[in-house]
């Protein structure tokens, strides 16, 4: 039995470091000043680089509308999907797959021909340029991922606790709080967790729909990136990882904190 | 029973509204009526174009091989692992695998570039051991027929997804099934094939599906570490849609609608096998 | 239960229909129209002007950020805020806010040249004429150059005013070229063969690449001949045929026997670096010094051109139809354009840019100042430049160029 366990105990830690390793080489990307073939290590080190990135003057902007926008996201996602996900766990009506089908289609349809499409009713909805419009088109993306997540939980969950509570007298919105939300909190928290992340890696939709005026971090990276400017695509590259750590960090203590209904 | 209906509101408008003002504008550029341009007529010419184009069934072959092994190998790669987290729970290790999930694409593809280009840092490894005489002697794993760089990338990000998604699952599931079948003296195959894959079975499909239709449509991985006359089918729509001359936008739409409609047809074809395998129905 | 869907449907649908009405685009007018550059000045005083353009270029956006920002702040009281998008992004944008009838937008100045500026001008994305209005235009430049009055073959009519120039040039080590460098498509198909896998280009249609291939066409046919072709597939076919058949007859002495291509110039730079390949190119003129400068080439790297000519183009600044400060507008313009901020331009520091200058209408002093920024960083003189220069191919031919290349080379 030891064996077995420091052989899975082995084998997890080579996976964990060979997804390490290539984020290591950001590292070094970003702080290296000169670094020719064949040389292993950057032959010249330099900060040169994250002070170049900080000095932008879009940079701690776009921190920032990354975060509110990915906050903004995972609350209107966890709003619209709880309740669907709830509807869809238990009615009798419309078979499995329909269901699936529906929560599904903003991934099977290719995304870049959406958001282009969308972008026209935005701007006639005057959902262009603002903050709203972002949120919607994002949530629109990531809702997928949460009624998966949560569909499944919802499932496991049954209705024979909620039908207790009911019948013996609690409403609604007690019923929510005090036994459904502790029961679903796991599946909560990865489904927020994925929204945030997914949210925050956006980039053609913050493009299209946010047209300029909203400008997040992956806006920034990606013209770094796609012309090869590898050292200020890594420094952007940690610091969007540095944020996501963040971001689900406060996550898991936000939703995590919420003990209402448990005892621990 | 109304009440209740009034839940999934705000979640079916926001959906609908999306994706049919999408459909419709799709539909309504690439039949032929763009008025900004000066289109006007209804025609099925801009499908006919996309669809006879030469280069197009070579295309397609493409994008379906490399999003067919990419989440084959997902798939395996990524269940396997989520059976390695249940077992070790360290929980900073588990940390560590979700890291690619928050990654973006482009990045992703930089950082593969940079390890397995000929100039990157495992070909340098292997100059200063001796293994290559010459930076052309390390093989070519980006621009490559094959795709090994592309499918490396979505090796990367997909992975952890599956084993993390998987991983949420199995942690729900009852997993006192298991030690039933096992003091039935179940061998450990029986037990995976028959009590675990099973209840596994509709998130894999699900998996697939959103995998599958994920690098079917993607291009700009295909982009930067492809072969250039291998062209995925996602990217020749990308190229038409960013041609400065506006006339070919309802080609790109209509090959939008292409690829979207063999995407629908997966999904469908991947719905109806995982009603077939056990554990597809809803147990009455 | 069906009611509910049905009912939601309809819903869906009727907002998506919005979606489908497509505005009359009625011709905008000015509502309040601009004299001259100094009635300019006086209305624009306290505006936010954005400045929409590609933003992969750290130096340049230094350059906008550090030095033209606060001048403009300081000079004329205005804002100035940089906005990151690429050309075919803020067309989109353009184009789908005319198709949605906005009248007022976000975008107001536009880095924009080639095929983009002939799709804006076509589409009527684009104010103007502006050139009559910025005081640079007249002082600085070469009013009737070919550049002033064409841009990519199409006339500009005034909508745009010249901002930078850029010329492909070649980049090789001067240590592997003991023979000199290959300066024209007959010395560098011998070096490929003499040198077997040591060649290699970006494959269209990434934009250097395709103006690479333009670039053998031309040396080999003869600018000319391509320009007076008409713009459909079988004649220009005929017309660049023999230029095709050198790129095959090189393919298989190039990296990789030609079988697969670089699809970044960025990828191009790090081989060439590594000595994978040794040679290189970039549409700007400075990239061998900026390189050097960076530490990413060896010092020994020179910069080199064809005889017979490389293609050279500029880009401009346009101002956006839907625009609402057209005023402020057109004074970023004018100090983008200045003296002050493009000598500024041309420091290494902001990536040694060529301004758009005619040196006759400079003085003295400024030329020199010029010609010493640039010695000695494995660049060649201005001079040098605008003698082996060859006009851009209209920009409708190009898309015909390039997927002509891909079925006869590409896919040979």
């Amino acid at each position: 039995m030891k064996l077995s366990m420091k052989r899975n105990y082995f084998l997890l830690f080579l996976v964990a470091a060979m997804i390490v390793f290539p984020i290591l080489l950001l590292f070094c990307w970003s702080f290296s000043a000169e670094w020719m073939y064949p040389a292993i290590f950057p032959q010249e080190f330099s900060g040169k680089i994250y002070n170049q990135m900080i000095n932008e003057p879009n940079f701690w902007p776009a921190v920032i509308n990354s975060f509110v926008i990915a906050f903004a996201t995972t609350l209107v996602s966890m709003v619209l999907a709880l309740p669907a996900a709830r509807y869809f766990a238990f009615q009798k009506k419309l078979s499995h797959r329909f269901i699936e089908i529906i929560i599904y289609l903003p991934l099977i349809l290719p995304a870049i021909a959406i958001i282009t499409s969308s972008q026209v009713i935005f701007l006639q909805l005057h959902l262009t340029g603002t903050f709203l419009g972002i949120i919607l088109i994002h949530t629109y993306l990531c809702l997928p991922y949460v009624m998966q997540i949560l569909l499944e939980s919802y499932r496991q969950l049954g209705e024979g606790f909620s039908l207790t509570a009911r019948s013996l007298g609690a409403k609604p919105w007690s019923i929510f709080w005090q036994i459904t939300w502790p029961l679903l909190r796991p599946g909560i928290l990865t489904s927020a967790t994925f929204v945030f992340i997914i949210s925050f890696s956006q980039y053609l939709p913050t493009f299209f729909i946010g047209g300029g005026r909203i400008v997040t971090l992956p806006l920034l990276l990606l013209p770094y990136a796609n012309n090869g400017r590898f050292g200020l695509a890594s420094s952007y590259s940690l610091v969007f990882l540095g944020c996501t750590l963040v971001g689900v960090f406060i996550l898991k203590i936000v939703i995590g904190g919420i003990q209402s209904g448990t005892k621990r | 029973m109304n009440k209740r209906k009034l839940l999934v509101v705000p979640f079916l408008l926001l959906n609908s509204v999306v994706i049919l003002a999408a459909l419709f504008k799709g539909l309504q550029i690439s039949l032929g009526y763009y008025p900004l341009i000066g289109l006007n007529k209804i025609s099925l010419t801009n499908y006919q174009q996309v669809l006879s184009d030469p280069f197009f069934q070579k295309s397609l072959g493409y994008s379906c091989y490399l999003a067919l092994t990419a989440t084959f190998l997902s798939l395996l790669a990524g269940v396997g692992l989520s059976f390695l987290l249940i077992r070790v729970r360290k929980s900073w290790l588990h940390k560590i695998i979700s890291l690619p999930i928050s990654l973006p694409h482009i990045i992703v593809a930089l950082m593969v570039m940079q390890l397995i280009s000929q100039s990157g840092i495992i070909s340098r490894l292997f100059f200063q051991l001796g293994l290559i005489k010459e930076i052309d002697h390390f093989p070519l794993l980006i621009h490559d027929s094959g795709g090994f760089g592309i499918i490396f990338v979505f090796l990367y990000k997909e992975i952890p997804y599956v084993a993390v998604t998987t991983f949420a699952i199995l942690q729900q599931l009852q997993l006192g099934y298991i030690e039933v079948a096992k003091n039935l003296g179940a061998s450990t195959t029986r037990i995976f094939f028959s009590v675990i894959l099973p209840m596994l079975q509709k998130t894999l499909i699900t998996l697939f599906i959103i995998l599958f239709c994920f690098t079917f449509a993607s291009f700009e991985v295909p982009y930067l570490l492809g072969n250039p006359s291998n062209q995925t089918v996602a990217l020749t729509a990308y190229d038409l849609f960013t041609q400065a001359d506006l006339t070919t936008r309802p080609q790109a739409f209509a090959l939008n609608l292409v690829i979207s409609g063999i995407c629908l047809v997966i999904t469908f074809v991947a719905l109806t096998i995982s009603r077939i395998l056990p554990g597809g129905r809803k147990k009455p | 239960m069906k009611k509910w869907l049905i009912s939601l449907l309809t819903v869906g649908m009727l907002f998506s229909l919005t979606a489908c009405k497509t505005n009359d685009t009625k011709e905008t007018k000015t509502e309040e129209s601009i004299s001259s550059f100094s009635d300019a000045v006086k209305k624009s005083k306290g505006e936010t002007v954005t400045f929409y353009g590609f933003s992969g270029d750290e130096k340049a956006n230094a350059w906008v950020d550090e030095v033209v920002t606060p001048a403009m702040k300081e000079k004329y009281d205005v804002t100035v805020k940089r906005v990151p998008m690429d050309i075919d992004q803020i067309l989109n944008k353009l184009t789908t806010e005319k198709e949605a009838g906005t009248k007022e937008g976000d975008i107001d100045v536009i880095w924009i040249n080639g095929e983009n500026f002939y799709t804006a001008k076509q589409a009527k994305l684009l104010y103007g004429p502006i050139t009559k209005k910025i005081e640079s235009f007249e002082k600085l430049m070469d009013v009737d150059g070919h550049n002033s009055k064409y841009d990519f073959g199409v006339k500009i009519d005034g909508y745009e005013v010249p901002y930078g120039s850029a010329q492909l040039v070649f980049a090789g080590d001067k240590e592997k070229f003991k023979d000199g460098f290959p300066t024209g498509t007959q010395a560098l198909l011998e070096y490929a063969k003499a040198n077997p896998g040591k060649i290699t280009y970006t494959a269209p249609p990434e934009f250097t690449g395709s103006a690479f291939v333009r670039n053998v066409i031309c040396d080999i046919v003869g600018y000319d001949k391509v320009e007076e072709a008409k713009a459909n597939k079988e004649d220009l076919y005929k017309v660049i045929k023999p230029g095709l058949d050198y790129l095959n007859e090189i393919k298989p002495y190039l990296w990789q026997e030609g079988k697969t291509y670089p699809t970044t110039t960025a990828e191009l730079d790090q081989m060439f670096s590594a000595g994978q390949i040794d040679m290189s190119y970039s549409y700007s003129q400075m990239h061998v010094a900026e390189k050097r400068s960076d530490k990413e080439f060896k010092a020994t790297t020179e910069s080199f051109l064809f005889d017979k000519g490389t293609i050279a183009n500029q880009s401009y600044l346009a101002i956006a139809n839907t625009s609402k400060v057209k005023a402020g507008a057109l004074v970023l313009i004018n100090e983008m354009t200045s003296e002050s901020a493009q000598l500024k331009k041309a420091e290494a520091k902001y990536g040694y840019s060529i301004p758009p200058f005619d040196s006759n209408k400079l003085s003295d002093e400024t030329n020199q100042t010029l010609t010493d920024l640039y010695k000695n960083q494995g660049v060649l003189s201005l001079e040098e430049m605008q003698e082996k220069q060859i006009p851009e191919v209209q920009a409708e031919k190009i898309p015909i160029i390039e997927a002509l290349w891909k079925e006869h080379v590409l896919h040979e």
